[in-house]
């Protein structure tokens, strides 16, 4: 027995010295901390050796793994070292695959546009009568000025001509209106004092005066119509267009020799602002049924039951139960308003489908809405955005343009 | 020259390979203290055989066992020591050099007052020098010191023990001797028979704990010291003492239900019992903590 552990005797300082070190071996260790627990001399002396030592003899150690056999070192660590890394990993793998559904149904959306672009050109030209017939001459015969006056003075209105992200999303509706003919009062005035060039128009070799962004804000021209992606014009838009010419046109009784002074906006702009606001407003409706859907399929609809199919187009989304009671939200599926039956049999299936007299197309069970942004833009509320079926166990079909009224479809 | 035989102390077991005397000699500056190799060698043995080679009294060390202990000493440290306690000019000069203002400030920062820690630094110095006698002879406490650990930290634990030691003998009349004194019995008849129950379960699990359990519940009950203070003590982190803390309280608490339940009481009546009343819980645990030591740790005033 040690010295130390004999009764009235303490560990010499060597000891305790070697203590506080880490110079003695587990038994000695042992034996000093037994002493320690009950002797607050010792103990008070190894306080005061602790606290007169230089910091960089104290410092603490890393604390020791645990031991394990290599066996389970090879097999059980990784699992171990990869426990808490499952939460941030499952959240990061769930945004990445978020961010690129988005990332394809927008390239799905841009190549649909990019194919779909040429086609309104001769949409108008079968339209468009008369006067519309005129327009569409004068419109046409602006381009090639505009696109010379984008060559012999590139640089002068170009930064002038390419408005802020804001502009491009609050004048998203007037991008869409498409109007054929720009405002008389806005072919010169201010830009004048600034930007004028000279622009040879192809028709006369007028001077004409380079838009600025104010100035092309107040009325795009036909150029700019042209080539806007959501210009995927239906005959029946085009139509309205064309009506909406020929109105503006009478009302200022300018006509086709207008166009020789018609504001040429630069292609650039035509081609960097068109998208932006058509998709901000776009993703935000896609977002909200895709919201809407997944809220119905995994928390449930206020019948307590998951749904079964679900349609959205617009901001309407609705939703059959298994019970085959429907649904509709119009908030991303916060609240559900339950629709009374007014058909007959079970609903088993609810889909979005064009609506009469607009261009939307809604999606049916997969969540996202593909109309197009003119029906949103440009009509306004004049016609239903968004239309749906439903199909029963008997194989009919009734129609709702609101989804709260429904009409058995005939066939 | 000495160093080509065993080194051996008439009355110590065990002779030390020559091959690793002559390796250790060639690696400590020996001849700057003014050590010989034959000194070198017996300063070694008698090292070693002190502490028999770091293994428990009679155990049988092998080669291998002597040259892991023997490494593991600051052997620089130990020939200066012994150099300086034979009374080698050089060495004292060596030790000055290196020791005394370092020293110094260890004291004063022990003592936390610079006239006491530097009368205290000054009065070991004398000793140190040996110029105390016992029965006529010189004596050094430097003799004491085996080179397990640095000869800093080993001076640094003489000062903190004479300073404690000067503390006690000056506050014996303040409360701080509550702290080493047993707690008082309380009267036998005063003390309500479920406490003396309880009282008598706390005695038994805290009998059977480790030394370590019970170096943590006194640091961090009775002496109140910080999980980090304590995790410095014990070169530890300090996530490592909370859990063992935690680990000993709970370990603790199970063994006094099983043991108020060994005596008759159900589960229910145990926990009852235990959490009555915390204070007295507490008071028996900084009591019994103490008493729970076999007597030969019992401690009284060494001096």
């Amino acid at each position: 027995m040690k010295p130390y552990s004999q009764l009235d005797i303490h560990p010499d300082a060597e000891s305790l010295n070697a203590f506080v070190e880490e110079a003695l071996d587990e038994r000695e260790r042992v034996q000093i901390l037994s002493h320690l627990a009950g002797c607050s001399r010792c103990r008070e002396t190894i306080y005061l050796v602790q606290e007169a030592a230089p910091v960089v003899e104290a410092a603490p150690e890393v604390p020791e793994p645990i031991p394990a056999p290599p066996s389970a070192i090879q097999l059980g660590s990784w699992l171990t070292n990869w426990q808490l890394a499952w939460i941030p990993a499952a959240a990061l793998a769930a945004i990445l695959a978020l961010v690129f559904f988005m990332h394809i149904r927008r390239v799905d959306q841009g190549t649909e546009m990019a194919r779909l672009a040429p086609a309104p050109a001769p949409q108008i030209q079968v339209a468009a009568t008369g006067l519309e017939q005129q327009e569409q001459k004068a419109a046409l015969a602006m381009k090639p000025a505009a696109h010379e006056a984008a060559r012999q003075a590139p640089l002068v209105n170009t930064k002038a001509t390419q408005p802020s992200m804001a502009d491009r999303s609050l004048q998203g509706d007037l991008f869409a209106s498409a109007t054929p003919v720009a405002e008389p009062e806005a072919t010169g005035q201010v830009q004048a004092a600034k930007t004028e060039a000279a622009m040879p128009s192809s028709t006369s070799g007028a001077r004409i005066p380079v838009t600025d962004a104010g100035q092309y804000r107040s009325g795009p021209s036909v150029a700019t119509w042209q080539q806007f992606p959501s210009a995927q014009q239906t005959p029946a838009v085009a139509a309205r267009e064309a009506a909406q010419a020929r109105a503006r046109v009478m009302a200022d009784g300018v006509g086709a020799s207008r166009s020789q002074n018609a504001v040429a906006p630069a292609p650039q702009y035509q081609e960097k602002s068109v998208p932006m606001g058509s998709l901000e407003i776009t993703d935000q409706k896609r977002l909200a049924g895709i919201l809407a859907v997944y809220r119905a399929k995994t928390t449930g609809l206020p019948s307590g039951l998951t749904a079964i199919a679900t349609a959205t187009a617009e901001h309407l989304t609705l939703a059959i139960d298994r019970s085959g009671a429907l649904f509709r939200t119009e908030d991303s599926g916060t609240n559900w308003e339950r629709v009374d039956t007014q058909w007959s049999g079970r609903a088993v299936l609810v889909r979005a489908l064009k609506a009469p007299g607009s261009n939307a197309a809604g999606s049916s069970s997969s969540g996202g809405a593909e109309h197009g942004i003119i029906s949103t833009a440009s009509d306004g509320a004049s016609a239903p955005a968004a239309a749906f079926e439903i199909l029963n166990d008997q194989g009919q079909v009734w129609f709702s343009t609101d989804g709260r009224n429904w009409k058995a479809k005939q066939e | 020259m000495a160093g080509s035989a065993g080194a051996g102390i008439a009355g110590l077991p065990g002779s030390i390979d020559p091959a690793l005397l002559l390796e250790l000699w060639s690696e400590c500056d020996a001849p700057g203290c003014g050590v010989t190799q034959a000194e070198f060698n017996e300063i070694l043995a008698l090292a070693g055989a002190v502490h028999n080679f770091g293994l428990a009294t009679g155990a049988v060390v092998s080669r291998q066992q002597q040259a892991a202990y023997l490494r593991s000493l600051k052997l620089g440290d130990l020939v200066l020591a012994r150099a300086c306690a034979s009374g080698n000019e050089r060495a004292w000069e060596r030790f000055m050099v290196l020791y005394r203002q370092p020293l110094t400030r260890a004291a004063i920062a022990i003592t936390g007052s610079e006239t006491l820690g530097s009368d205290l630094a000054d009065q070991l110095y004398a000793e140190l020098y040996g110029l105390s006698t016992r029965d006529g002879a010189r004596r050094c406490p430097l003799d004491s010191y085996r080179g397990r650990g640095s000869l800093m930290g080993w001076l640094r634990t003489i000062v903190a023990q004479r300073y404690v030691d000067h503390h006690r003998r000056s506050h014996r009349e303040e409360p701080l001797e509550e702290l080493d004194a047993p707690a008082r019995e309380p009267e036998p008849e005063e003390l309500p028979a479920d406490l003396a129950v309880l009282k008598q379960a706390v005695a038994e699990a805290l009998c059977g704990r480790e030394a370590e359990e019970r170096f943590l519940l006194a640091t961090y009950y009775l002496d109140g010291l910080t999980l980090q203070q304590i995790a410095r003590v014990l070169h530890v982190h300090e996530a490592t003492v909370s859990r063992k803390l935690h680990r000993a309280t709970e370990s603790i608490r199970k063994q006094i239900v099983k043991n108020l339940q060994r005596v008759g009481l159900s589960r229910r009546g145990a926990e009852e019992a235990l959490g009555a009343d915390p204070r007295d819980l507490d008071m028996n645990l900084k009591k019994l903590l103490q008493k729970s030591l076999p007597d030969a740790f019992q401690e009284s005033d060494a001096r």
